[in-house]
């Protein structure tokens, strides 16, 4: 280490020493005046204790009479003094233990209590702090405290006074008020019924359900007035009531008022409105309670019209009703009662007239008029239910009369009467029993065989001609089974037909039956079906008719009849093999007499062309003969045809194909009808007929005429002539086969037995007027 | 023109002979007594007749039963037949036309009258375009 190192540190060593001395005295210097200022401080100290001893002695003569609890505590919340109230409040004395104000708040009110102090240091004072405490035996208090500081002499918060009120019961009401509203509330927003408040037609309030109904939402609802959403319609009479309620002479009125929903739609409402007035009397609000009835009018008007209903259905019943109240008053008849008792006036009249004396003053109607009295004297006495009375009237019609008491909870409330008038159906019921009766009795002594089947074709019931015929007695019959006891031969006819049966279908069918003896029967059966009351087919009714000797004879007949057509086809076959047998030899005399004479003309004498001529004749005659007998045989009904003949066309034609001399004239007097028959058969019957009169003729100028004389089913012809006539004898025989009278050589005798059969055919019939040497006339008639 | 005449009646076969023999156009008449025999003759060797003459009642087969037999052949049902008969029955004629036949005559009683007819029958057919074999 150098000198000027030492030196250096010399220096700096001084300076350090005399920077000790002089802070050395400044200390010194300061800690004199800090024993000056403490020296001061304790006077003033102990000025301020007296002066503070002498306010508070002043203050607590003034706060021991406070009546309310008072109380001092300090800075903490230590309680420094409180009066009798106080510790009568909160259960503690002061002078006894120590009580800090924040222990006794109650765990719910720290948070305020925390936040009042807060503002009451800033401030200064506390007003109207609230809190629940806890007091000494546990029970709460709610309590009301107005506080303010206190300071000492620098103005330094030492203390905070305050007096307590005891609000307890106070907030109780309090609770019990709000938790009333709140009750209040609910039921007035849960209310079905619309509730509203309203001043001067201004909703003041509304609740939901009022909302609900006209559909607004309650804060549309603050900006209508209830007139605009009022019906006009209802607009008068709501005027007038609220006008009597502003006059005070109303305190609340009802009325059926519709409201404008929305929508648009009608709503129906009950509306009660009820004044709440001011103490002036004056009007403060309304309150409207409304109710949605329009449901209940629908309701109502549902009621009215089934009432109406019910009305016309009773003025209208076919059933007389009378009924009375408890007082024999007429509470409701109708037209249909004062027909069946010729009551001459209407039912509305009736209403209301005393029937105490009706008995007796209708008594005449009735064949026995004290037993009705009687009768009616009875049931008015005994009240109970009377069903099917029957009632003789002196005019001979039958009702049937009920009575039926009417109770209400037990209590007698009059009764009805129902007359039905059942005439018809009485007498229907006796009518059908005669009936049956007699029925039965025609049944049972025919001679007609009844049986009755059920469904399963089980015998119910025979009657005792049904057994003759089956040969089973009854005993044998009823219970069997139809089918298997009565050999049938058609079986499936049966079971046919007993299915159409039960279709409900009955027809007649011959059967063929072998009976108790073994016996084949024909029986003709007729079958309908049995049905029940509710028209169901329960079985079936057979009617028999033993038809077997009329069966024997129709086959019998049957079998001659194709025996019959058999033989006379034979006999028609018979007839043109003999004709052509007996037609060829004639053919072959005649071509060998023709041809003698003209090969041997020369060789014979007169006398030998005479006898080749009168051969000839004969011969033709023989032809002649033979083709009527053709024809007269081939005469049949069953050959004959049906068809619109023209008789004026059969005679023209007649007349073109025989030989008519010129003497003599056909003539048709008058138009002759056209009628359904055989052409060909029609032709031989006139033809015959009117040769016949061309052949007779014996005068210079001959006259046949045929007329004839519309009758009412037939039609009279005639044939008329001019001849020779027949004698009276003969007039019989000339209609049979063979028989003729003609002097001609050309007559076969066969043309008026055509005639006869052909009119017979046509089930005519024929005769003749006839004087010799003056003429014929041949009547006949057809059918139409 | 060749005639097939079926008739059992020797004044007929006479009656037809005499009346064609009296014709100035001469006509070949072959005569057959019954069906069968005629049967025989149109299935024989010769050649087929232009016409047919057929009488309805004869012995064994009859007329309509040879008309029959005749229309069911396929060769000889071309050949026309004429009925000659005395019978006027309905039945029959109905029977022959239904069968086939080109004519229905009845024999007249009188000899002129029945030359009459069968000239006028031959004279019809000899205008006639006939079917030759």
């Amino acid at each position: 280490m150098d000198s000027k190192e030492v030196s250096l540190l010399k220096k700096a060593l001084e300076r350090q020493k005399k920077a000790r001395r002089q802070a050395e005295m400044i200390l010194e210097e300061k800690s004199q005046e800090l024993y000056d200022t403490s020296r001061q401080l304790k006077e003033t100290n102990a000025r301020l204790e007296n002066l503070l001893s002498e306010k508070t002695s002043e203050l607590e003569g003034v706060f021991i009479n406070i009546v309310d609890p008072y109380l001092v505590m300090d800075i903490n919340g230590q309680v420094i003094r409180m009066n009798a109230a106080a510790k009568q409040l909160l259960g503690y004395d002061h002078t006894k233990e120590s009580i800090n104000l924040s222990q006794l708040v109650h765990p719910e009110f720290l948070e305020y209590t925390k936040e009042s102090f807060k503002k009451l240091y800033e401030v200064g004072t506390l007003k109207n702090y609230r809190a629940k405490i806890v007091v000494k035996d546990k029970s709460v208090r709610f309590v009301q405290v107005n506080s303010s500081l206190i300071y000492d002499k620098d103005r330094n918060p030492i203390a905070a006074q305050g007096i307590i009120r005891d609000i307890t019961k106070e907030s109780e009401v309090e609770a019990l008020l709000s938790e009333q509203k709140k009750q209040l509330d609910i039921i007035v927003e849960n209310s079905p019924l619309g509730i509203v408040l309203t001043v001067n037609s201004k909703f003041i309030r509304a609740n939901k359900a009022f909302a609900n109904l006209l559909g607004y939402s309650e804060s549309e609802l603050k900006e209508v007035t209830v007139n605009a959403i009022s019906d006009p319609e209802d607009e008068e009479v709501s005027q007038e009531l609220h006008e009597k309620m502003i006059q005070g002479k109303l305190e609340n009125y009802s009325v059926i008022k519709r409201f404008i929903k929305k929508s648009g739609d009608t709503l129906t409402t009950k509306t009660s409105v009820s004044a709440v007035r001011d103490p002036e009397g004056k009007i403060a609000y309304e309150v409207a309670i409304v109710e949605d009835i329009t449901k209940e009018k629908e309701a109502e008007e549902q009621i009215k019209a089934s009432e109406n209903r019910l009305a016309t259905l009773i003025s209208n019943l076919q059933t007389g009703v009378l009924l009375e109240n408890e007082d024999r008053k007429i509470s409701l008849t109708n037209q249909m009662f004062c027909d069946l008792f010729e009551i001459p006036v209407s039912p509305e009249q009736l209403k209301g007239a005393d029937c105490s004396n009706a008995a007796e003053e209708s008594k005449h109607h009735f064949k026995d008029p004290k037993a009705f009295v009687k009768r009616i004297d009875e049931i008015l006495k005994s009240r109970k239910l009377v069903l099917s009375d029957e009632l003789e009237m002196k005019d001979g019609r039958i009702l049937e009369r009920d009575y039926i008491p009417i109770f209400n909870n037990g209590v007698y409330k009059g009764h009805l009467w129902t007359y039905n008038d059942v005439t018809i159906r009485k007498n229907y019921k006796t009518n059908l029993e005669n009936q049956k009766e007699k029925y039965w009795s025609i049944i049972a002594n025919m001679n007609l065989g009844l049986i009755e089947v059920d469904n399963k074709d089980v015998i119910q019931l025979v009657n005792q001609s049904f057994c003759k015929m089956s040969g089973y007695s009854e005993k044998e019959l009823l219970g069997q089974k139809a089918s298997e006891i009565l050999k049938v031969h058609e079986k499936n006819l049966i079971e046919e037909k007993g299915k159409e049966r039960l279709k409900g279908k009955s027809d007649s069918y011959e059967v063929k039956v072998v009976i108790k003896s073994g016996q084949t029967n024909h029986w003709l059966l007729s079958g309908a079906p049995r049905y029940d009351e509710t028209g169901k087919v329960v079985g079936s009714i057979g009617i028999h008719l033993d038809i077997t000797t009329q069966k024997n004879l129709e086959l019998q007949k049957e079998e001659l009849l194709a025996e019959l057509e058999e033989s006379n086809k034979g006999l028609q076959e018979y007839a043109h093999i003999v004709s052509h047998d007996l037609k060829s030899p004639l053919r072959s005399i005649s071509t060998l007499a023709t041809w003698l004479h003209d090969d041997y003309i020369d060789l014979l004498d007169e006398t030998g062309v005479y006898n080749l001529q009168m051969m000839q004749e004969k011969v033709e005659g023989m032809d002649k003969l033979i083709d009527g007998i053709l024809k007269y045989s081939s005469i049949k009904s069953e050959t004959l045809e049906k068809k619109p003949v023209d008789l004026n066309q059969v005679v023209n034609d007649i007349r073109e194909i025989i030989f008519i001399p010129e003497h003599v004239s056909v003539i048709i007097m008058d138009p002759l009808p056209t009628l359904q028959a055989d052409a060909t058969k029609m032709h031989q019957l006139f033809q015959n007929l009117i040769s016949n009169a061309v052949i007779n003729i014996d005068k210079s100028e001959g006259i046949v005429s045929i007329g004839v004389t519309e009758k009412k089913d037939i039609w009279e012809f005639y044939v008329r002539d001019n001849g020779v006539g027949i004698p009276k004898e003969y007039h019989d025989k000339i209609f049979k086969i063979f028989q003729s009278i003609g002097s001609e050589e050309r007559s076969t005798g066969i043309g008026l037995s055509i005639v006869k059969k052909i009119v017979d055919l046509y089930q005519g019939e024929i005769w003749l007027n006839s004087k010799v040497g003056e003429g014929t006339t041949f009547y006949f008639t057809l059918n139409k | 023109m060749t005639i097939l005449f079926i008739e059992d009646d020797a004044i007929e076969s006479m009656k037809l002979n005499r009346t064609a023999s009296k014709l100035p156009v001469k006509h070949t008449i072959v005569q057959a007594k019954n069906g069968e025999e005629a049967l025989d003759i149109l299935n024989g060797p010769d050649q087929l007749p232009d016409i047919i003459f057929l009488d309805l009642n004869m012995p064994r087969m009859n007329g309509i039963e040879f008309l029959q037999i005749l229309k069911k052949d396929p060769a000889l049902k071309y050949l026309p037949t004429i009925i000659l008969t005395t019978s006027q029955n309905r039945a029959d004629l109905l029977e022959c036309y239904r069968t086939g036949i080109a004519g229905y005559i009845i024999k007249p009683l009188k000899y002129e009258d029945y030359e009459d007819k069968i000239q006028k029958v031959i004279a019809y057919w000899e205008i006639n375009e006939l079917v030759k074999a």
